[in-house]
């Protein structure tokens, strides 16, 4: 009990919620950049271009189960 | 002097032992498993790790070979939890003879919602719980590297605990 107990906290104290590995990682709508971020569809190839492109794109680019990056896409969260 | 029959007959029966070697008695087992732990993806500061969706694995494996105790399985995959997607998994099991310990390697398969190809290897154990029944438990390393669901250029090692449930249907 006590092992499974540390492992599950090993296990969440060293996820990274911010970064995407997988396009599912994200939210609907949105796609997992080469950057390891979440970013919307049209957006992403602008981001997989130039990672520190225009705002429009960093505004896109959202955390992985982030509530508020249904909002950035533009559809409900 | 003619050698008799019978020992004609013995030695041809021993060559032909030996040029080929009795086939593996077909032994079948069935196997449901559930898998968790931690996916990684990239390197360096963009170096994701992040929980795995959980794995539930349906399969049934045929003993092909005796020497050395090769299995091989197929069956279903399906991912949920966070996420819901289906696919396939097929595989080689070596299982030493009077041991508990088992190794795979084979590969696995998303196909729906999104696509995903992988390998995997695992190691464990499994223990009789009753005649017929097993517990198992195995480390499983999966690397996917291309699909739907990467994007360009990535690839995720996903490294899981599989606690299973075999049933030997011998």
């Amino acid at each position: 009990m006590r092992a499974s107990v540390l492992a599950i906290a090993l296990l969440v104290a060293g996820c990274t919620p911010t970064l995407c590995g997988r396009t599912s990682d994200c939210l609907p709508g949105l796609v997992c950049t080469t950057a390891g971020t979440c970013a919307v569809v049209a957006d992403a190839a602008l981001v997989d271009a130039k990672p520190d492109a225009g705002s429009a794109a960093v505004r896109a680019t959202a955390a992985p189960d982030d509530p508020s990056a249904g909002d950035a896409a533009g559809q409900a969260p | 002097m003619r050698p008799p029959v019978h020992l004609a007959a013995l030695v041809a029966a021993s060559l032909g032992a030996i040029a080929a070697p009795a086939a593996a008695e077909p032994l079948w087992l069935a196997e449901i498993s559930a898998g968790y732990g931690l996916a990684m993806s990239g390197k360096g500061v963009q170096m994701s790790r992040r929980p795995t969706p959980l794995t539930l694995t349906v399969t049934a494996a045929c003993a092909f070979d005796e020497d050395p105790p090769l299995w091989g399985y197929g069956g279903l995959v399906v991912e949920t939890l966070d996420r819901n997607a289906i696919g396939a998994a097929v595989g080689v099991r070596l299982t030493p003879h009077g041991s508990h310990l088992r190794v795979s390697g084979g590969g696995s398969v998303l196909i729906a919602p999104y696509t995903l190809w992988g390998a995997t290897a695992s190691a464990g154990a499994c223990a009789h719980a009753t005649r017929v029944v097993g517990l198992c438990g195995d480390v499983q390393l999966t690397a996917y590297f291309a699909g739907s669901d990467l994007a360009e250029g990535r690839t995720v090692t996903q490294a899981q605990l599989v606690l299973g449930l075999v049933f030997d249907a011998r």
